[in-house]
């Protein structure tokens, strides 16, 4: 790794870069008859260097994607590109399209995609994907590439010999976990020997522990090969742990450069501030979760109740796959369950068994002692979905969605659901006008809220939140934590609270239940579980949680040594 | 993240705009067809076999019997899309019900209404409409009966993929905790979404129902007392060596009106988003 003193000085200038760029402007044409062309990004300047790597950071709608796409030479034509982007050791300016810049993309700077489902064509084997970008920089036919594919292969943890060899060159994209598929995404992005890499989101649509891996190879890849990346994500801790500097980037403008520990730490801008304290809350255990408890509530029956629950579902390819074996769970009123685990350790299936929408096959779900009847105590229990857009009909005004739980649940029609449906939108912190507008003419925050108001129209005892604030920049998040965190307090409402997310967990839970593969592997006190964890699971899911004050490389370094 | 490059407004093409005109000019017939030609367009009117342009007052002239030919077009359009779009309105009718009810409920009533939609599907439309007219008798009501039970599998088996697509979303479990019963979900918040695609249908159903009226027509299976475009071709048959007009002209209107209706749907579907020509 290069000295980056030289950047704190002046973090443009970087005259030893490999990539630079200035004043990059993009303008997308105009979006239908009578407006103007849209600007993306304007004014923006960036450099990276030799086997470092920049975190571009930002919101949804700051800019960043365009930014990547922009270097990447991928966004559609019509596109209008102002600026300078330099290559060390090419001549000219490479957002000009023209002879310069062929052959750039792809090869010198290419590119790891969010959704490594998407980026890998389903129909090839992943090796033939890999032959053709090895094949097409180096001016072989592909069959001759394959020498080349399972040396890259080898080289991100697929090997082709060994103790864990399988000829993972002949696999389809479908045989493959979504780690192995975003490793294979890397491979292809190797092939060129590129000088530049570009990831846009890479570990978003992955769990934390795959995410840790991907990591890792990623900044081995980066040191060995000296190569410079862009990494652009949502995560500021993450951004903060992976990145040597930090690119900040509002409504498409770089607010803010710096090294990371110094923007982690110290941010200079009041919106960087923000984020920074919304997004590390996991980290900084200023915040410790009230506990509002009363004492003697464990040993009374009131409360929801999952008792050994068992579910599976039929596989592909015939037999059953365990979802759920033996989970019990409680929930007293007021009381707030954090319920954390990976993808496929059974925690929607149980949140989706605690509200009725799906059957234990055995086991029971009991409500104060007594077991609890879907159809006649619905409104008991509701649930806040993960995607706020997804769980509106998007040919329904939001109030629409509203009149139903009212009126089947507490019979309430005409006016008196009309002024019932103002007060919850205004409870949840809505403007009641925006009851009439469409699910798509609201942000994801206002809809979330929504999506609130609708659970809470039933007047339940308890809510399921499945992701809840998963699909929300941190900003937000921190606003929807806090709505729910007063309904617990105000109303009472026990709270399961389904997150992958140690950070919203640890900021909002009392007690916290950690599932993996169906079964419940520790559960106590949210501070007890997260801090002193007794079990290796929860303590491999908490290391490959990136903190935001430590640089991933540093962790890379202590696990060699110990 | 992802980043929205579309959202340009998309252009009427030649090909819808074409067929926007000639389709309104066949339901303009159709609406003026007894003002344009007033009386019985089975009268005789004039001397038998005038050929057209031959005389002012007949310029599509005569036919066997003496009966004006533009007379006979303009109420067959008429009878063509009366019958074209009642029969197409019954199939996409019966398509919807089944498709929804199939896809939503599943299990059993999938099953049970899914056999079903494929033994109507084995049997070729234009032989099973011919099968029930035969039986039921010839009238237009029949007739439009008959295409509309031989005609609704395509729209059931679209309908019901829509829906089991639709029902897997998240807004379908919100209606289910705010404690809407099945049907209302099936019908109130799934079916409406699954219903764009149908309108892509549309055009070739109704294109579809005229060219099978006109076939059942031809072969003297329609109501007798409607002049039916179909019917016209078949009176002109045994002419054809002398009086080629007598089949050529009504042809030509049937060739236009499915033009017509399969380009305006097309124009239609594209409009929606549902197919994408550039």
């Amino acid at each position: 790794m290069t000295d980056s003193a030289a950047y704190e000085a002046n973090p443009i200038a970087g005259d030893g870069a490999v990539l630079k760029v200035t004043d990059l402007r993009v303008r997308f044409p105009a979006p239908g008859r009578g407006s103007s062309p849209v600007t993306a990004v304007s004014n923006l300047s960036l450099s990276v260097d030799e086997g470092q790597v920049l975190s571009l950071i930002g919101e949804s709608g700051s800019g960043k994607s365009a930014t990547l796409l922009a270097i990447a030479a991928l966004l559609p034509a019509g596109t209008a590109l102002e600026g300078d982007m330099r290559l060390s050791g090419r001549d000219g300016n490479l957002l000009v399209p023209g002879s310069r810049r062929r052959g750039i993309a792809g090869r010198h700077i290419s590119m790891v995609f969010q959704n490594p489902g998407a980026s890998l064509n389903p129909v090839l084997s992943v090796g033939s994907q890999i032959d053709e970008v090895a094949a097409a920089h180096r001016g072989l036919v592909p069959a001759e590439a394959r020498g080349i594919t399972e040396e890259l292969l080898d080289r991100v943890g697929l090997p082709h010999s060994g103790p864990q060899a399988k000829n993972w060159a002949r696999a389809y994209p479908h045989q493959l976990s979504g780690g192995q598929k975003q490793r294979i995404a890397i491979a292809a992005a190797l092939a060129g020997n590129p000088r530049v890499l570009l990831a846009d989101e890479p570990t978003t649509a992955l769990d934390a522990t795959v995410q840790a891996q991907i990591l890792d190879l990623l900044l081995e890849l980066v040191d060995e090969r000296s190569i410079a990346m862009i990494f652009v994500t949502h995560d500021l801790a993450l951004a903060a742990s992976i990145g040597d500097r930090i690119a900040v980037m509002r409504t498409g403008r770089l607010i803010e450069v710096g090294s990371a520990g110094e923007i982690a730490r110290r941010p200079q801008k009041t919106y960087t501030g923000e984020l920074m304290r919304t997004a590390l809350s996991f980290t900084r255990s200023a915040s410790a979760p009230p506990a509002v408890q009363k004492p003697g509530r464990e040993t009374t029956k009131e409360g929801l109740l999952l008792r050994s629950i068992h579910r599976s579902f039929p596989a592909r390819g015939g037999g059953r796959v365990q979802a759920l074996s033996g989970v019990t769970l409680k929930i007293g009123s007021g009381e707030i369950v954090g319920l954390i685990g990976e993808s496929g350790s059974g925690k929607t299936t149980l949140g989706r068994i605690t509200v009725g929408l799906e059957k234990a096959e055995s086991g029971e779900v009991i409500l104060d002692g007594s077991p609890f009847d879907p159809r006649g105590q619905r409104a008991t229990v509701q649930m806040v979905f993960q995607d706020p857009l997804a769980s509106f009909n998007p040919r329904r005004a939001i109030k629409e969605a509203l009149v139903h739980p009212l009126r089947r649940h507490l019979g309430l029609t005409g006016r008196s659901a009309r002024a019932r449906i103002e007060e919850l939108l205004d409870e949840v912190g809505l403007d009641p006008a925006l009851g009439s507008r469409q699910p798509n003419q609201l942000s994801g925050g206002q809809l979330q809220r929504a999506a609130i108001a609708r659970a809470l129209a039933a007047r339940p005892r308890f809510v399921v939140c499945d992701e809840a604030v998963a699909s929300l920049d941190v900003s937000v998040r921190a606003q929807i934590l806090e709505l729910l965190e007063r309904l617990r307090a105000d109303e009472g409402l026990g709270i399961l609270m389904i997150s992958h997310d140690l950070g919203v967990v640890k900021s909002i839970a009392d007690r916290t239940v950690v599932l993996f593969n169906g079964r419940e592997v520790e559960s106590g006190p949210t501070g007890q579980v997260l801090k002193s964890p007794r079990e290796g699971y929860t303590r491999k899911l908490i290391a490959a949680v990136p903190s935001g004050l430590v640089p991933w490389r540093e962790r890379l370094q202590d696990e060699a040594v110990g | 993240m992802t980043l929205d490059l579309q959202g340009s407004v998309p252009r009427v093409s030649t090909g819808s705009a074409v067929g926007a005109t000639l389709l309104s000019a066949v339901i303009l017939a159709a609406i003026f067809a007894s003002w344009l030609a007033p009386g019985d367009p089975l009268d005789m009117v004039a001397r038998p076999l005038l050929t057209p342009l031959q005389d002012a007052r007949f310029p599509l002239g005569t036919d066997q019997l003496g009966r004006d030919v533009l007379a006979g077009l303009l109420h067959g359009a008429r009878v063509s899309m009366a019958v074209g779009a009642a029969a197409a309105a019954a199939a996409i009718g019966v398509g919807i019900l089944v498709g929804t009810l199939a896809g939503f409920l599943g299990r059993f009533t999938d099953d049970f209404l899914m056999r079903i939609t494929e033994a109507f599907q084995t049997v070729p439309t234009f032989l099973l409409a011919l099968a029930l007219v035969s039986v039921l008798g010839a009238s237009a009501a029949n007739v439009v009966i008959a295409i509309g039970i031989s005609s609704w599998p395509a729209t059931a088996r679209l309908v019901r993929a829509e829906v089991l697509r639709l029902k897997r979303a998240e807004f379908v479990d919100a209606a289910r905790l705010a404690g809407r019963v099945p049907l209302a979900i099936a019908f109130y918040e799934v079916l409406p979404g699954a219903l764009q695609p149908v309108v892509a249908l549309i055009g070739i159903t109704v294109g579809e129902a005229i060219l099978v009226e006109s076939a059942l027509a031809f072969l003297g299976l329609s109501d007798p007392n409607l002049n039916s475009w179909g019917g016209m071709i078949a009176n002109g048959r045994a002419l054809l060596r002398n009086a080629p007009y007598l089949v050529a002209i009504p042809g030509i209107a049937i060739a236009t009106a499915v033009l017509a209706v399969t380009l305006v749907g097309d124009g239609l579907a594209s409009r929606f988003g549902l197919i994408n020509r550039r």
